[in-house]
């Protein structure tokens, strides 16, 4: 029986490595495809089948039909392509996005810079490619968007990402539910720009008038902070006033201009403004004002129309009120992410194509925001899409609500609004001149240099500045110990490799 | 001379055959299990050399360039190195000392139970904890000691007229909380082990004792507490071997990431991840994993020559 037993487990593990040698064999083979392999078969089995990245939501069983449909009409057009949809949750996004952009034997083939990583990051580790090569073969797609977008996409000169439509840019609002702006006798400043201390006064009445309500959400915004932070949430070495005019980066957290934030900051906190425990809780403004825990909230739009359609959509059954605090401005903070191409793909010129039609073509850009219509959404009149009868975000099976995740969400009609403008002003924005641009727009820090002092004091705006922000700890003594460890740790060498390298991005400007 | 070196060498060689021999179906048994091992095991330690590396997601393991001991510099030369190493290793010193002790408590307690129903009912009780998802358990946290509304706060020290502490901004208070936390959590599955131990003992120890009068204190201390020894040892031995790596979920979801609590929550694993979040770097990660595992082998390898000297029984090879 032994003999046996051992014989047959010798077996199964023989057959096992034999499979596994078999499985490597058949993907090497894949691999040795040439790269550039031409759409020139006409039956569409035979075209590449590119792994699009795709955004989670909770419930994806439309995934397949939508997939389906994509792929139909990509035949439909001739597109020479197939896309297979990959739906990475939210939490496994860099776990699962790093492992697919490691396997060459089974690689994503176009993904989103959104939740995962930087381009300058991505450059290091090639993990994606230059899109420089096709600069000829699509010229739209580098030329749709102000310059100043792309430029925060480019690691020394190079396309590597291409920025995903939005509004690069606006102005921070503070928004207030109707009746309570008429209570305390401030509705007649609504729609018009008010100055910091209009905005404390509005807030010290309104707090006296509703003890139960909080009106301070999420301060960590640079537009309340009036600086540009060079697309770096850490805020280390920033712009200040906005990044106009500004010709040094300085180190944000030695500045009187911050010392003074935090100071409000914690008069906000110890007025009771905040809500509770803001630290560590996360809320969604729209529905804090909607369940009464919230009576008002900060914001940051690109008009004021957007705005208002905004409030309708989020507080559907209360009227708000907005309040202008600051002028449009455009700084790297509003690119938000970019879309590349993987460089383990083995077809980054078919990739580019279906990047092209992302961009370009109406039909694919809304199968990929909404659906499929009839099953996911429908068109009023108006040309507002809508969910469809008796579907919603908890059913629909589909991201309805993250067009932002796509390359192009202006070629999609406005989605659960009834602002038909809603993605035509965003189109408008882009050479409006109203807004002013950052000097700082497209400069991106190249940290190797200083990488371990980056990283240590990266940490250390960890340890301190959410808590001074929400007004968590004693101003004065923290921020000293603060900005200490901040000069102990390396600040100065950081802040002095941006300024050579700012130096040489105004130069070439 | 030479006659009489070569004559133990060929015994050895004629033991060894005839070993072999006898328990070849064995080894063909064990072979499947062999090639899992060095498959599943050693294989994936040619990917360490990454830890030298500026890994390429394009020119993978093999193509990626060298670059000496760059990747491991993060780790040292700011108020970080020494707030981690320090903190890692102190906790799992308190951790092991206090995890043992309280787990040995548990599992004496567990073998003194006569009722069948009771003893599974506790066992099962006690290894819920070590069953819930550390995330879980930081949220458990998070609803007892929240500021406003937590547990400890509006139940316990409010009524009884102290003032509520905000214990996310206060570090003093986290080495005791983790800890407790800690052996909340872990307790139950270190005392399944040692209780599973002690069941194993032979019966005619204690009879014997009985029969001399020996009291059940006298039973624990002069009979339980010995018998267990080597399987203490064993078990210390083998979680010296992660002296230098800590539980991320204890060290990040429980403190919830809070900055204030840096100085006590700071890890090498938390702080490994806080600085490699944004980059995705494959090389420094993996050069703080193979620091940490080198630390732990050596570490692991002289407490075994202590006990092996001291007493060799004990040792685990």
């Amino acid at each position: 029986m032994k003999k046996f037993l051992a014989v047959i487990l010798a077996l199964v593990m023989a057959l096992s490595l034999a499979a596994c040698v078999q499985v490597t064999t058949q993907e090497q083979g894949a691999d040795t495809e040439p790269k550039d392999e031409a759409p020139a078969a006409t039956d569409p089995a035979d075209w590449p089948v590119l792994k699009l990245d795709i955004a989670p939501a909770a419930d994806m069983h439309a995934q397949e039909d939508v997939q389906k449909a994509v792929n139909e009409y990509l035949v439909s057009i001739n597109a020479g392509i197939q896309v297979e949809f990959v739906c990475i949750e939210f939490s496994q996004r860099g776990t699962v996005l790093t492992n697919m952009l490691t396997d060459s034997s089974n690689p994503i083939d176009l993904y989103t810079s959104r939740w995962y990583s930087n381009v300058p990051s991505l450059v290091k580790n090639d993990q994606c490619i230059s899109l420089e090569a096709y600069r000829e073969t699509y010229p739209e797609l580098f030329t749709m968007f102000p310059e100043q977008v792309y430029k925060a996409l480019q690691v020394n000169g190079e396309q590597y990402a291409l920025p995903v439509a939005d509004a690069f840019g606006g102005f921070m609002v503070y928004v207030m539910r109707k009746d309570i702006a008429e209570e305390i006798g401030v509705a007649d400043l609504a729609d018009t720009k008010i100055t910091e201390e209009q905005l404390d006064e509005m807030l010290a009445k309104a707090e006296e008038a509703h003890p139960e309500m909080s009106w301070v959400n999420d301060n960590n915004q640079p537009k309340l902070e009036k600086v540009d932070n060079l697309g770096d949430d850490n805020a280390l070495g920033v712009l200040m006033n906005y990044g106009v005019g500004e010709k040094e980066i300085v180190n944000y957290y030695e500045t009187e201009e911050w010392a003074d934030y935090i100071e409000r900051c914690k008069r906000w906190a110890d007025s009771g403004y905040y809500i509770d425990d803001p630290v560590n809780s996360f809320v969604i403004p729209g529905d804090a004002v909607n369940n009464g825990m919230m009576g008002g909230y900060f914001n940051e739009v690109y008009s004021m129309d957007y705005c208002h359609a905004l409030m309708r959509n989020l507080n559907p059954n209360l009227e708000m009120v907005v309040f202008q605090l600051s002028d449009s401005y455009c700084s790297n903070s509003n690119v938000g992410a970019g879309w590349l191409i993987s460089s383990i793909s083995k077809h980054p010129d078919e990739a580019m194509k279906l990047l092209n039609l992302l961009y370009t073509d109406a039909t694919l850009a809304t199968f990929m925001g909404v659906g499929i219509e009839g099953q996911q959404y429908t068109v009023d009149e108006n040309g507002c899409a809508w969910y469809a009868e008796g579907v919603d975000a908890s059913n629909s099976g589909w991201h309805c609500g993250a067009p932002w995740f796509y390359p192009n969400q202006t070629l999609m009609p406005p989605f659960n609004t009834d602002y038909v403008d809603y993605y035509n002003d965003i189109v408008k924005f882009w050479s409006n001149t109203d807004k002013t641009f950052s000097d700082g727009m497209g400069f991106i820090f190249d940290s190797s240099k200083v990488n371990d002092q980056y990283m240590a004091c990266a940490s250390i705006v960890g340890q301190y500045r959410k808590n001074l922000l929400f007004g968590q700890v004693d101003v004065e003594e923290t921020n000293k110990k603060f900005i200490d460890e901040l000069k102990e740790n390396g600040i100065d060498e950081v802040i002095a490799e941006m300024n050579a390298q700012y130096a040489e991005f105004l130069a070439n400007k | 001379m030479a006659r009489r070196n070569h004559l133990p060498e060929m015994k050895t060689q004629s033991t060894t055959a005839r070993r072999l021999k006898k328990y070849a179906w064995l080894y063909v048994l064990a072979l499947p299990g062999f090639i899992y091992l060095i498959i599943n095991n050693y294989f994936p330690m040619v990917g360490l050399t990454l830890a030298f590396k500026n890994y390429s997601f394009a020119k993978g393991i093999f193509k990626s360039p060298w670059c000496g001991v760059s990747n491991f510099t993060f780790l040292f030369g700011s108020k970080w190195a020494k707030l981690m190493f320090r903190n890692t290793v102190l906790y799992n010193i308190v951790f092991i000392i206090l995890g043992t002790v309280f787990a040995i408590f548990v599992a004496i307690l567990l073998g003194e139970v006569r009722s069948l129903r009771l003893k599974q009912t506790y066992q099962t009780l006690i290894l819920i904890p070590h069953l819930i998802s550390m995330v879980l358990v930081g949220y458990l946290v998070y609803a007892v000691l929240t500021p406003t509304t937590g547990f400890l706060n509006k139940s316990i020290i409010e009524p009884l007229g102290g003032t509520a502490v905000n214990w996310y901004t206060e570090p003093k208070y986290w080495p005791f909380i983790l800890t407790i936390v800690h052996l909340w959590k872990s307790f139950g599955f270190q005392s399944i082990i040692y209780y599973a131990t002690i069941i194993g003992f032979d019966k005619t120890y204690y009879e014997a004792a009985v029969v001399d009068g020996a009291s059940v204190w006298q039973q624990i201390t002069k009979l339980t507490l010995p018998l267990l020894r080597p399987t203490v040892i064993i078990l210390l031995i083998m979680s010296l071997g992660r002296m230098f790596a800590s539980d991320f979920g204890l060290f990040y979801q429980v403190p919830m990431d809070n900055g204030a609590l840096y100085d006590v929550t700071t890890t090498i694993d938390t702080y490994v991840y806080r600085a490699l979040m944004q980059d995705h770097d494959v090389g420094r990660s993996l050069a703080a994993g193979f620091l940490q595992s080198i630390l732990g082998f050596v570490f692991v390898l002289t407490t075994n020559a202590i006990i092996r000297k001291i007493e060799p029984d004990s040792s685990l090879f």
